[in-house]
């Protein structure tokens, strides 16, 4: 290729980048105009990456159920108690068994609710509940037998670079899995239209159930991320632990809505987005419980806007296709 | 024959003697259910008081019926309504969501005869505290000195030097937490500190720290005024991440698991907590009450003084003597609280008795 | 979360044989014989404690916003949607009420329907004109009204005025829910929005296609919701006596496993019954009332709801036979 035939290629490329990378550099950018002092400092830029790092996980780890309609409010509660066992490892095996610790008892915890919902048949959002009070009530228990509060050196995956070589290597098998195996494409093919899909022969109950189990993989790594952020891990009660999953569901949300980019690209840019946001608030002094609140009246605005220029987009298509000379 | 009658006088003199020093140790325990009321136990200080409550009903012979969940004004009175139902004749409860629903609690133990006793907070609305105290069934409160504690935690962090400071809150509206704050904000007012940022009941604590350590680059001392399990160890990790351990000073008010390891890195400087007899000596007021032999004939208030940690043998000691297998007191020290067995006790008797609560006043008792 | 109409079929016409009981009978009535087999359960194990005419009095009181709040919730579900803000809007309503009510007590319940009544128009606004995901419309509502009643009550419990006491009165509280039991049966039985909204549970194109205004009866459903969860926390401020950011907050859970215990698929469509909602909230209130009452109560409490809840749920859906499940 000569250089005349890269050059536009590469333009091309750099409009897609920052395209897909508009919405959080479109928020920051106004955050440097309001507080420069903090903004307009690259240690700022860093900070925010590696504070939506495990969002960003538990965000992926959702997306293959979300993708095919399943809706788990139990995933902040599984993440806990996966983290808490854990915890319980590492005090037995050291570091290896609190990694292994967290992947297992997340793939347990994932598989067990994916089993409920495809043996018993029941909807996923009461799957969700059910298990949420039952691993909620678990860790409560099993906290109470344990100190909740990990050896410092196994915090290894709360440092930099190290949280961001694991959340590279999940980006790449997400990534990988969802656009370039059988399981991604059937995955889409679902959330396309389920009873096509069926009728196009794909087991979408066997595949519903291995998004639970692939999904808990993946939430194990956020278990494992969880604790190397706090140091410790607190069981909640009284269904608190969906207040954990509202933040990475609503990433997951701007992600799929995001046109620009591929869905598990636009999950992190979510993400971002919502992180950028909240810690702007806390820079322009904005009371704690305010903070919420904003968060949800820009992510009302955001998808109006994608919504509704969508169909205002297809209406002027249809009016331009109406007008040609073609048109029947 | 007359020194054989001599002899016999004085063994009988003597052990009458013997009975009444035995402080009515020889009494038989009166059976009653205990009904406690609580937010839940999946935290720390939710676990502790509830084990500190079965201290003193089991030492009294009682039964005692959990109720958790109550948190909201709503949930709390269905709490209170159950325990009532399921034959409880004393109950008790932390007015976690606020006085409000205070009234109503009143009015349901009164309709049934029930006594109550709130622990680890006052009633701090004078309306509400009106209503209450004219209930015959209200037997008082117990509750730390929230205002000093959070006044002498930034007075030590004034002495460490410290100018620009972060407070950190579990709640909105939260009494205890509230009176923590205004303790600290007038030390702070005095010794010339600065409120860089409060935080308030942060979902993700390390990012919460963060962003403030961002924002607000000159903050070099946190102060969390409760809810540490939650807080501590995660904000600890933002500052050492951002390379300012040591330099940003800590003092918290409640425990947490994390404060060995802390003190033993030195990252943490001071902390407050360990009142979880809160709920044990509430308990035994309200026994009092119910035994007909109130220590006073109109609602009274006791004052918990909480442990103050320095450093990890400390937090070493906290961990063996308060919440270990053997409890700070056992049943003869707890029935020392206790009219019934004591006849000698008076309210002064009783306050100065719990003031002497400290790791040193257990070691002494139990050494 | 469609719900196939094949699944309606099945169920409604079930097979009879010589005056057994079929399978689908068994299913239709089995929340109500385990709500049946969880009271002689606790009368056993509280020793007695349950059945008394204080106790089930008791009962009924603590379950009452629930119920308000479970029938409504019941419109919304049928059209296979969910309003997350209903708990918010109990709390909001409630501190609504509490303000109104210290200028003139008569104007608490009013402002407290008209509040939730508002809410949910914007709800079903916001879904149905901007056509933002429900689920979206309704978790921002649900932080946005929590932030205004912290704001207005300072974050704390804020107490009513002392002269509406009188109003918690058992004998009115059994009136005013038998009128609107009365009401909402009506409405969503034999009335034109109750089967529409059915309708647009089983099929929205279907239903579309039949002359149904999906918009407006949407908009409908969520006004519906917001002003029982109004109403609700009108009942709920002078049961508890305070208006608090606290109130309501497991609400919107608990209609949503209330529903489900009481048999309702949570899909909506045909099968949608308000009976459901009363059922399931009767096996709420009285897993949480005899657990206490026999000596549960502490951190058993939630796994044996979760336990229960799982095995109800299990048994009532082998009747879904549904090829989709969502």
């Amino acid at each position: 290729m000569t250089k005349i035939q890269l050059a536009p290629r590469i333009a091309g490329l750099a409009l897609r980048a920052l395209k897909t990378m508009a919405l959080p550099l479109l928020v920051y950018g106004a955050l440097c105009a309001i507080v420069p002092s903090v903004f307009l400092r690259g240690s700022t830029a860093v900070m925010m990456v590696t504070q939506s790092i495990t969002n960003v996980s538990i965000g992926w780890a959702m997306v293959f159920g979300m993708s095919v309609g399943l809706f788990d409010f139990s995933v902040g509660a599984l993440v806990v108690l996966a983290g808490l066992f854990g915890v319980y490892c590492s005090q037995l095996f050291g570091f290896a068994g609190f990694l292994v610790g967290c992947m297992v008892g997340s793939l347990v915890l994932a598989t067990l609710t994916g089993a409920i919902f495809s043996f018993l048949r029941i909807p996923s959002i009461i799957t969700g509940f059910a298990a949420m009070l039952v691993f909620e009530s678990v860790s409560v228990i099993l906290a109470k037998k344990m100190m909740i509060v990990i050896e410092p050196t196994y915090l290894l995956f709360g440092r930099t670079p190290y949280c961001y070589i694991l959340i590279v290597a999940v980006f790449i098998a997400v990534y990988l899995l969802f656009n370039y195996t059988k399981f991604g494409y059937q995955i889409k093919a679902i959330g396309g239209n389920e009873a096509v899909a069926r009728n196009m022969g794909i087991n979408t109950a066997r595949l519903k159930l291995l998004t639970y189990i692939v999904g808990g993989a993946f939430l194990g790594i956020s278990s494992i991320l969880m604790v190397s952020n706090m140091g410790t891990i607190n069981p909640k009660i009284n269904m608190a632990s969906m207040a954990q999953v509202f933040t990475p569901m609503m990433g997951v949300m701007i992600g799929m809505f995001l046109t620009s980019c591929n869905t598990i690209i636009g999950v992190f840019i979510g993400e971002l987005t919502i992180t950028i946001v909240s810690t702007g608030l806390v820079a322009v002094g904005m009371e704690s419980r305010l903070q919420n609140v904003i968060v949800g009246i820009f992510l009302l605005v955001f998808m109006s806007i994608q919504i509704n220029a969508r169909r205002i987009g297809s209406r002027k298509r249809g009016r331009v296709a109406a007008a040609s000379p073609t048109a029947v | 024959m007359r020194r054989t009658k001599f002899i016999f006088a004085c063994v009988l003199v003597m052990a009458v003697i013997g009975t009444a020093g035995a402080q009515g140790a020889g009494k038989k325990a009166v059976p009653f259910k205990f009904g406690f009321s609580i937010w839940g136990t999946s935290d720390g200080h939710g676990r502790y008081v509830t084990e500190a409550t079965k201290w003193a009903v089991k030492a009294m012979g009682g039964d005692l019926v959990i109720d958790t969940g109550a948190l909201s004004p709503d949930a709390q009175i269905t709490s209170i309504e159950n325990l009532i139902q399921a034959g409880c004749k004393i109950v008790s409860f932390c007015a976690y969501t606020g006085d409000a629903c205070i009234p109503k609690i009143a009015q349901l133990c009164k309709d049934n005869g029930v006594y109550f006793v709130i622990w680890d907070t006052d009633i701090t609305d004078p309306k509400v505290k009106q209503i209450v105290e004219a209930n015959p069934y209200y037997v008082g409160n117990t509750n730390e000195d929230q205002f000093s504690t959070g006044y002498d935690g930034v007075a030590q962090l004034a002495k460490l030097g410290v100018k620009n400071l972060v407070l950190v809150k579990y709640g909105i509206g939260v009494a205890t937490c509230d009176d923590r704050e205004k303790g600290a904000l007038k030390a702070a007012q005095e010794k010339g500190i600065k409120i860089a940022y409060t935080i308030i009941a942060p979902e993700d604590a390390k990012k919460a720290m963060q962003d403030v350590l961002v924002s607000h680059p000159e903050v070099d001392g946190l102060f969390v005024l409760g809810g540490t399990e939650s807080y501590l160890s995660p904000m600890n990790s933002a500052i050492a991440a951002a390379g300012k351990s040591g330099k940003v000073r800590i003092a918290s008010i409640d425990f947490s698991d994390a404060m060995k390891g802390m003190f033993a890195s030195k990252s943490l400087d001071l902390i407050y907590g360990g009142h979880i007899v809160t709920s044990t000596f509430a308990a035994l007021m309200a026994v009092n009450a119910y035994y007909k032999t109130p220590l006073s004939a109109k609602p009274y208030k006791v004052h918990i003084p909480y442990l103050k940690l320095t450093s990890s043998a400390e937090s070493e000691a906290y961990y063996s003597l308060v919440v270990g297998s053997v409890p700070p007191y056992n049943a003869d020290e707890l029935k020392k609280f206790v009219k019934y067995y004591n006849d000698g006790l008076t309210l002064d008797s009783f306050q100065k008795m719990v003031s002497q609560y400290s790791i040193s006043d257990i070691q002494a008792r139990h050494r | 979360m469609k719900h196939s109409i094949s699944t309606a079929a099945a169920i409604g016409a079930g097979e009879k044989s010589g005056g057994r009981l079929s399978s689908s009978d068994i299913l239709k009535y089995l929340p109500l014989a385990g709500l049946v087999m969880l009271v002689v359960f606790f009368q056993v194990t509280s020793g007695g404690r349950l059945l008394t005419a204080q106790n089930l009095k008791l009962v009924f009181v603590q379950s009452y916003a629930l119920f308000l709040a479970a029938i409504a919730g019941a419109f919304v579900i049928a059209t296979d949607n969910l309003d997350f803000s209903m708990g918010a809007t109990l709390g909001f309503a409630s501190a609504c009420a509490c303000f109104a009510a210290m200028v003139d007590v008569r104007l608490a319940l009013p402002v407290a329907v008209a509040v939730g009544l508002v809410v949910g128009l914007a709800n079903g606004v916001a879904h149905v004109v901007f056509r933002l995901p429900s689920f979206i419309v309704c978790l921002c509502m649900m932080f946005i009204l929590t932030a205004a009643t912290q704001t207005m009550t300072k974050g704390t419990s804020m107490m009513m005025p002392v002269s509406m006491m009188s109003f918690d009165n058992t004998l009115m509280k059994v009136a005013v829910f038998v009128v609107y039991l009365a009401f909402m049966l009506v409405l969503f039985e034999y009335t034109k929005v109750g089967k529409h909204l059915k309708a647009i549970g089983i099929s929205p194109e279907a239903a579309r296609q039949s002359g149904v205004d999906i918009g407006k009866m949407k908009i409908i459903a969520y006004m519906i919701t917001g002003a029982a969860a109004g109403f609700a926390g009108f009942f709920t401020l002078i049961r508890s006596g305070a208006a608090s950011p606290a109130n309501g907050q497991t609400m919107t859970t608990d209609v949503i496993i209330a529903i489900v215990l009481g048999g309702m698929s949570i899909s909506g469509g045909a099968t949608s019954k308000i009976s459901a909602a009363l059922i399931g909230t009767l096996v709420i209130t009285v897993l949480g009332n005899g657990m206490v009452l026999s000596g549960m109560g502490g951190d058993a409490q939630q796994l044996i709801k979760g336990i229960i809840f799982i095995a109800v749920v299990a048994v009532s859906a082998r009747g879904n036979t549904s090829a989709i499940v969502k």
